[in-house]
């Protein structure tokens, strides 16, 4: 249970780092196969930067919950 | 007022009961809705066994039930993003008590969409084909970007309130609940450090949510809008199924609020003024998409161009009419003539026209897609499409599953956002100075209210 | 590079579908069981549509032979999602059936409605089963397809041309099934680009006209009208 909290901040990570990875495949099919190559950039340029939101999300905001919630310190409110 | 995480708090207590219990209404409501998501299931194993044959699709109408419901679930997850999103950036305080079951029903809707563009396929072996060799020009890869995108940002943007409750429950639960929570709950204890953190990604995902939701039904329609069919081809498809989206969304919201609510005995924190406020919602969504559809088809009306003018009249006046006055009735003279009326606009009534609308709004999908199917440009096969058992037994599935994971979420996570609830409680002189900070000139200090009811 | 089209005389065609029968057997299109035509789901590469305009006396009928129209701005080759149907060099719009998803945007988007689907296993009762044709691929159920111009013939005419040191005729060295079944010899094919074959010089004629012109998908079949 001591590492299982990497779990979630981890997997989204992951997550948001294999979508940004297929799309780049995407690209790359695109270019090799030259179709649908403007779509594709056009598409990408828009959703890439929103897993990278994503990336930050899962890695300041959940994993810094996390490592915030084993470091020892006062009692908040709920 | 705030007090250690471990204090029982009575007043509350109706908000947790359903976690940390279970009635045997439950396991009674549950059971049927199991049976036929099973039949369900065994409805698509004879799909996969014979192929699409086992559905009433054909040529020209290839396209049917399936794609419907796709369009449908996916409308009803705007459900969501409208309420929480929206609200919260208006800082509206009468969401509170609604945002985790809004949230929850887009992220679990949504996965009931990507399931009936599955069960469409010919081929679903298949269906990594699309990651592997997809090509954007297809709407169906647009599709797929949007709606993952839009899955992962709802399951964040559910998830993220969700953890100070996940901390509240953690503390009163016990055995593996308690495990389970302690692991969902990242940790929480509410210090301003998390505080921060968390209210920071609420605040980037609210904002960030809104124009994904909204790109996500406008591909849903370009896959229509994007092809030459007549009546079909229309520019305004986008913002119509965004509408018709949000329109059908908030009906199931309330229709799932007004459930809760009779279930878990949460008339004091779901009160009228909550259904009030989203009935007049829903009535504005109901002029908007009567404004739309009043638009497309006069358009195709006045032109007469004869495509859509075979398309128009047999939705109008011909074999689609009975379904067509239906919808109409549906989505606007119900709704409009119950919400309209004060009298009317109760909690009942409101439950009643959303009923009304959800059956309109799936109506429309059908009217929208098969019609122009059955009346192709070339006037060589005019089409004809009835559903088959098959899969009207796969939507029952599907329906009921959805419900029935849907109460699965209110057993596992408190269906009302207990902490914001309470914020708003304790943000009370702050929510009155920021409504005097709107009137004019310089004001006396604000005395604080303790809220009406009982402590 | 040849750009490959086909021009069908209406005047000439009687209707009698040995274009329909050749195409099925050159293809491997499936036989559709009675049940199966009743619920409108016939699997016709080529289509002989009968047009009966005005009441009786006063009808005027005619046949439409309908291949695939073979659009140089093809709808289908756009939405497909996982690049299953393509337009080679040569303008010919054809399908690898192996990736399809069967997912019907292609039949969707199709104006004018000529892609088939194999709704359930497609069946080659008795002897049509020792006929199939070995040079194109027997599809599955659920998977979409359509006529493409016999592709497979022009890739062998393209070898024997290779084979023989030159470059493939735009007329004479390949024609589809259908084109070589037809008894009235309404069906002409052949290079549009190359201005002396027959298929061009039709095309270019005063009776020439296209279906669904005015949509703008450019296909490359050519309908000379009544004269």
């Amino acid at each position: 249970m001591e590492r299982a909290w990497r779990a979630i901040p981890l997997s989204v990570a992951a997550f948001a780092l294999a979508f940004i990875g297929w799309m780049i495949r995407m690209l790359q099919l695109a270019w090799v196969r030259n179709d649908s190559w403007g779509f594709t950039v056009t598409v990408a340029s828009v959703v890439i930067p929103v897993f990278l939101v994503y990336l930050w999300l899962a890695l300041y905001v959940l994993w810094g919950i996390a490592r915030e919630g084993r470091a020892p310190g006062g009692e908040g409110r709920p | 007022m705030a007090g250690p995480v471990h204090q029982r708090d009575p007043e509350d207590a109706v908000l947790f009961a359903p976690v940390l219990g279970t009635t045997r209404r439950f396991w009674l409501g549950a059971t049927p809705l199991l049976a036929m998501t099973l039949w369900g299931m065994y409805a698509y194993t004879l799909q996969l066994r014979y192929g699409l044959g086992v559905t009433g699709l054909n040529r020209p109408v290839a396209w049917g039930i399936y794609i419907i419901n796709f369009v449908f679930f996916i409308g009803i997850s705007h459900a969501g993003t409208l309420i929480s999103a929206i609200l919260r950036l208006c800082k509206a305080e009468w969401r509170r008590p609604i945002t985790r079951a809004a949230e929850a029903i887009t992220v679990l809707v949504l996965f009931f969409g990507l399931g009936s563009i599955i069960m469409d396929l010919g081929r679903p072996d298949r269906l990594f084909y699309v990651l592997q060799y997809g090509r954007l020009q297809s709407p169906l890869l647009w599709d797929v970007t949007s709606i993952t995108t839009y899955l992962t940002g709802s399951a964040l943007y559910l998830y993220l309130p969700l953890i100070p409750d996940l901390a509240l429950v953690r503390d009163r639960a016990t055995g593996w609940r308690r495990t389970l929570y302690t692991f969902l709950a990242l940790g929480w204890r509410g210090t301003p450090g998390q505080h921060r953190r968390l209210e920071r990604g609420i605040a980037v995902m609210a904002v960030m949510v809104i124009p994904i939701a909204v790109s996500v039904h406008t591909v849903v329609s370009w896959v229509f809008s994007m092809t030459l069919q007549p009546m079909w081809k229309s520019t305004i498809f986008g913002p119509y199924f965004v509408t018709g989206a949000i329109f059908s969304g908030i009906a199931a919201l309330i229709i799932s609020m007004a459930a809760v609510r009779r279930a878990y005995h949460l008339e004091n924190y779901l009160k009228p003024v909550h259904f009030n406020s989203l009935s007049l919602l829903l009535l504005v969504m109901s002029l908007l998409w009567f404004y739309f559809t009043f638009a497309e088809h006069l358009t195709a009306y006045y032109g007469g161009e004869l495509g859509e003018a075979m398309v128009l009249f047999a939705k109008v006046t011909g074999r689609w009419a009975p379904a067509f006055w239906a919808m109409a009735v549906l989505n606007f003279v119900i709704p409009v003539a119950i919400l309209a009326n004060g009298r009317t606009r109760t909690v009942a009534g409101s439950v009643v026209a959303s009923a009304s609308v959800v059956v309109g709004m799936w109506l429309e999908r059908y009217l929208i897609v098969v019609p122009t199917l059955a009346n192709p440009r070339l006037p060589y096969e005019r089409g004809f499409y009835a559903p088959s058992w098959v899969e009207v037994s796969i939507t029952a599935g599907a329906v009921s599953f959805f419900v029935l994971l849907y109460m699965v979420f209110t057993k596992l996570f408190p269906i009302i956002s207990i902490w914001e609830v309470r914020e708003g409680r304790e943000g009370l002189v702050t929510a009155q100075e920021r409504m005097v900070g709107y009137l004019p000139g310089p004001v006396a200090p604000v005395t604080p209210v303790t809220p009406a009811g009982r402590r | 590079m040849a750009r490959w089209g086909m021009v069908i005389d209406l005047d000439r065609c009687t209707g009698c579908q040995a274009c329909v029968v050749a195409c099925k057997a050159e293809n491997n299109v499936p036989v559709v069981p009675p049940e199966q035509a009743r619920e409108r789901r016939l699997m016709l590469w080529m289509e002989v549509i009968p047009e009966v305009e005005g009441e009786y006396p006063n009808v005027r009928a005619r046949f439409i032979p309908r291949p695939c129209q073979q659009c140089d701005h093809a709808p289908c080759v756009k939405v497909c999602p996982v690049q299953a149907l393509s337009t080679s060099p040569e303008g010919i719009v054809s399908r690898v059936f192996a990736r399809c998803i069967g997912c019907r945007f292609c039949v969707q988007a199709c104006p004018y409605g000529v892609i088939q689907f194999n709704w359930r296993a497609p069946l080659w009762p008795g002897d049509l089963y020792e006929a199939l044709d070995p040079d194109i691929a027997v599809r599955p159920t659920g998977v979409a397809e359509s006529c493409d111009f016999c592709r497979h013939r022009f890739q062998r005419a393209r070898e024997q041309a290779r084979a023989e040191g030159r470059e493939i005729r735009g007329e004479g060295d390949y024609v589809p099934a259908c084109v070589q079944a037809c008894p009235a010899l309404a069906l002409v094919f052949g290079d549009l680009d190359d201005p002396k074959t027959e298929a061009a010089r039709l095309a270019r004629g005063p009776r020439a006209y296209r279906m669904l012109e005015d949509l703008g998908t450019a296909p490359k079949v050519f309908y000379l009208k009544e004269g």
